[in-house]
């Protein structure tokens, strides 16, 4: 036996070796079409707690995601491989030349009994017989080796199971699913999406030769397309459309819904019952999304004013959700990663975030690295988050303000001359409903329930004051003036979306702003005042104000910035 | 706080926004680390003090049902200022509650609120 098979339980494997890929094409597939190439369009940052690393922690050692992957959706481009093996349930693809795409191998489980892959001595191998050779037509690879996996198949294959209803379908290809009966949710999505059953090519275990096989670009969130969008939405027509009269009589999104992992062997909130009671006085139901089924979770998660869970597939609904919906998601310590920020952000959510601590505790499931570690959280923090995240929809600060507005008519656009504090400068701010200008610098101010426009903006200044409270402080500003006193030294607790920062600054012509919050932060339109005004501004996150001594993070935070840290 | 407080500033500080977590017992915390460090004459802006009187507030669903009303710390800040030399100016807008630092020095860790503002040993009951 040569040194490119072997003899593994009884069986012969042959080592597996990848095609190269070059800008024309595969060797051994050709490219023959690129899908929506105007998709190439920006998406926004997520909201809340913008400062999650695009680093993220993979079986205990840091791993940097490519930002731009998350800020622009690619387009998907098509190969044509005349003959090619797809081998068993895996989906992985071997060319005509023995050569294998390596994309199609990136989630493979060689340690599944029923894998014809198999990992011995640092390298990849692969079942060599026998072999299905499949009736001759035109086919198109419909999932990858993650079919198992809900959240996996929503982001990875759903755009491929889209793009072939919408494009390949009526051109006859035939496409090609996984080989079990219960093929689970890839099966609901084949039912949702009304792809043809007669078109279908279920897979047995076992490597099957193709004649003509077609297939995409590998789509992960870190490389995804357009398409992920589109599919999404037309997932929830269809089910809304089978929902019928259930689905009309919806009203507003208003479910607060907690993800429970409670039937999950590995990152289990340790003390998940105790958050469940506090979130349920708050008017949050429990879901445990492996017991609904793909249309039952579209129609629950499409009603969903926030979503708060751990770190798991089940986040992967946020894909249903309504723009504009809250999300937090709770990591444990060593499983820290961007993959539902950056499902938030396509989908136009406000997303925040909490990291807990890692625990080992006695009923934990052995895991060979810290990735499933069950963990705990701050609760009170959580709690706090929720409440900070919800407020900002109808917030009572709004309703307040709006109500001592009504009786003083103002003009849209007014001018204050702020003369002096003892040695200032004399400066001048205009103000309007919308924002506050100082020379051209400008904030934009509370105005109704216009805050959802700012969360997500990290290029523009947003202070959740309106301009009652700039009537307030210009008093303040005035009370000073009148006994002579400069403002020299400010401190600010709570920073929001950091634009009460500047607008203090600017407005007392301070020399000193310190600005602390609970929060991890950083919030970035704040840090880059901060880069302009050095030695003005200093930021501190990770400080409860009611910490009476606490000049470091609490150690939640501490663990946060540590990862940051190592890679800068 | 205090700790912090004392990295950041080398002087008293003239101006203290909190415009953090709205709630009492927060709010007060902080008010009892962070006053004693405000010059005489300088300023403590307490923001969104009424939100518990709002009307969402008032539903029984209300995500900070369970929470104490901010006025409280309101109630009892106007006690205070019976003491001379601790708070010698309150103003107060909808919204906006702001607490003149009188001359007296206050004790930095220890200061209580509770301790200065005496009420013949009847407690407020707080809302």
């Amino acid at each position: 036996m040569n040194a490119a098979t072997r003899e593994i339980a009884g069986a012969t494997y042959k080592a597996v070796r990848f095609a190269e890929h070059g800008d024309e094409g595969i060797d051994g597939a050709t490219a023959v079409r690129e899908v929506w190439p105007g998709e190439t369009r920006s998406i926004p940052e997520p909201a809340i707690a913008n400062s999650l690393p695009y680093q993220f922690t993979w079986h205990g050692g840091s791993v940097y995601g490519m930002p731009e992957t998350f800020r622009h959706a690619l387009p998907l481009r098509m190969f044509t491989a005349r003959a090619a093996i797809v081998v068993g349930h895996d989906g992985a693809l071997e060319f005509e030349n023995g050569l294998f795409h390596q994309d199609s191998t990136a989630f493979l489980k060689p340690h599944v009994p029923s894998s014809l892959f198999r990992r011995q001595d640092d390298r990849l191998w692969v079942r060599s017989a026998p072999e299905t050779i499949a009736p001759t037509d035109k086919y198109f690879l419909g999932f990858n080796a993650e079919w198992r996996n809900y959240g996996h198949v929503l982001t990875d294959v759903l755009p491929i199971l889209y793009f072939y209803k919408s494009e390949l379908m009526r051109e006859g290809y035939k496409l090609v699913v996984p080989p079990l009966p219960e093929a689970g949710v890839h099966d609901q999505l084949i039912e949702l999406l009304e792809i043809d059953r007669e078109q279908l090519y279920a897979m047995p275990n076992d490597r099957v030769r193709f004649n003509d096989l077609s297939f995409t670009t590998a789509i992960s969130l870190w490389s995804q397309t357009g398409l992920l969008n589109i599919a999404a939405e037309a997932l929830i027509d269809r089910a809304l459309a089978r929902a019928g009269d259930r689905a009309q009589a919806r009203h507003l999104p208003d479910k607060l819904l907690y993800l429970s992992r409670q039937d999950a062997t590995t990152r289990r909130l340790l003390h998940e019952p105790g958050l469940i009671k506090r979130l349920e006085r708050l008017g949050f139901e429990v879901v445990l999304c492996s017991q609904l089924t793909l249309e039952e979770q579209i129609l629950l998660f499409q009603q969903a004013e926030m979503v708060v869970g751990p770190h798991g597939a089940a986040l992967v609904n946020l894909l249903f959700c309504r723009p504009g919906a809250r999300a937090l998601e709770l990591f444990p310590e060593y499983c820290v990663q961007p993959h539902y920020r950056g499902l938030a952000a396509w989908r136009k959510l406000q997303y925040g975030y909490l990291v807990g601590t890692s625990f080992e505790h006695e009923n934990s499931r052995v895991v060979q690295d810290s990735w499933g570690n069950d963990f705990v959280i701050d609760e009170d923090l959580v709690i706090e988050t929720v409440a900070g995240m919800l407020a900002s929809r109808s917030s009572a600060r709004a309703a307040t303000i709006n109500l001592g507005e009504q009786p003083e008519p103002r003009p849209a656009v007014r001018s204050i001359t702020t003369s002096v504090d003892a040695g200032s400068p004399p400066g001048e701010y205009l103000v309007s409903d919308e924002k506050i200008t100082f020379g051209n610098f400008d904030i934009h101010l509370l105005n109704g329930d216009n805050s959802r426009d700012f969360v997500d903006r990290d290029d523009v200044f947003f202070m959740a004051k309106n301009t009652a409270y700039i009537d307030g402080y210009q008093e303040l500003k005035d009370d000073f003036r009148s006994r002579s006193l400069a403002v020299r030294t400010i401190l600010e607790i709570g920073i929001f979306r950091g634009g009460s920062a500047p607008f203090l600054h600017r407005l007392f012509n301070a020399e000193r702003v310190v600005c602390v919050d609970r929060m991890p932060g950083p919030v970035i339109p704040l840090e880059n005042y901060r880069k302009q005004h050095p030695n003005v501004i200093t930021s501190r996150y990770g400080i409860n104000q009611a910490d009476r001594t606490a000049n470091e993070p609490d150690d939640r935070n501490r663990i946060f910035h540590a990862h940051r840290s190592r890679g800068r | 706080m205090s700790q912090m407080i004392e990295t950041e500033f080398s002087t008293p500080i003239d101006l203290v926004v909190d415009d953090a977590s709205h709630f009492y017992e927060e709010t007060k915390a902080a008010f009892e680390t962070v006053f004693p460090y405000v010059r005489p004459g300088g300023i403590y802006v307490i923001e969104d003090w009424s939100w518990a009187h709002d009307a969402p507030a008032q539903q029984a669903g209300h995500y900070w049902a369970d929470k104490l009303a901010l006025t409280n710390l309101l109630f009892q800040l106007i006690m205070l200022q019976s003491v001379p030399g601790i708070i010698d100016y309150i103003g107060l807008r909808p919204g906006l509650a702001w607490f003149r630092k009188g001359s007296s020095a206050l004790p930095k860790g220890t200061f209580r609120i509770d301790e200065h503002a005496l009420s013949r040993g009847r407690k407020l009951n707080l809302i």
